[in-house]
């Protein structure tokens, strides 16, 4: 898939781990590396919000669009 | 309830269906159409065909009740709605059709031959309905579960 989910890096500047973001969101630490993993196929936005609002960051941050290569 | 006590508890209901469909065809067949030949003499060479076509109606029901121990066994593993089970309606449904088909036929012989034993229509009228609503029902189970299977897979994933 072309998104890219970047919350490992957010998280790194924030200097949280994945057990604290998923206490603070009230979202599975399962259902977090699901999205860290890249193997989310959709993201609601209401998990975004919530993402959003506890790593203070904005959608951007998190997503990114990587163009695929023809080859790939 | 847990899943898995249901999906026992049904499946254990699809093998008391198996037993009783095997006990009326067996057993209480041959009596019902020993109790039609003596009740109309003219019908005894009928007898054995009857038997048979009991047989070919019930075989459909036999396998739809294996199709019904899959679908209920896939509750236990939280796998339900999936298109492998809206797949196993649509057999059931075929077979239903197919039965009522064949129930429907033997009716029409009966009037178009003027043999119409009361006991003998209403048992083709109640097989009929039966068979209508087996059709009916199973045939929209099998479209809504293809539609749960559907929005299930768009939901796996979405965090």
């Amino acid at each position: 898939m072309a998104i890219q989910v970047n919350l490992d890096v957010v998280l790194a500047k924030r200097k949280m781990t994945l057990g604290e973001l998923s206490a603070r969101v009230d979202i599975t630490p399962a259902n977090l590396s699901i999205l860290k993993t890249g193997k989310a196929r959709a993201v609601r936005f209401s998990t975004l919000d919530k993402l959003c609002e506890a790593l203070s960051c904005q959608p951007g941050d998190l997503l990114e669009y990587v163009e695929q290569s023809e080859n790939e | 309830m847990k899943k898995s006590l249901c999906s026992r508890i049904l499946q254990a209901g699809v093998i008391g269906s198996a037993l009783a469909v095997l006990m009326l065809a067996g057993r209480f067949l041959p009596m019902y159409m020993r109790h039609i030949t003596d009740a109309q003499p003219e019908l005894s060479g009928w007898y054995s065909w009857g038997i048979l076509l009991g047989w070919i109606l019930a075989l459909p029901v036999f396998y739809a009740l294996v199709q019904l121990w899959r679908i209920f066994a896939t509750l236990a593993s939280g796998e339900v709605f999936s298109e492998a089970n809206a797949g196993r309606f649509a057999h059931i449904w075929k077979l239903a059709a197919l039965d009522t088909g064949l129930v429907a036929l033997l009716g029409l012989v009966l009037i178009l031959t003027q043999t119409t034993p009361p006991f003998l229509m209403m048992t083709v009228s109640a097989l009929l309905f039966a068979g209508v609503l087996s059709w009916a029902v199973c045939f929209a189970l099998s479209g809504l579960m293809r539609s749960a299977a559907m929005m299930r897979e768009e939901n796996d994933m979405t965090v």
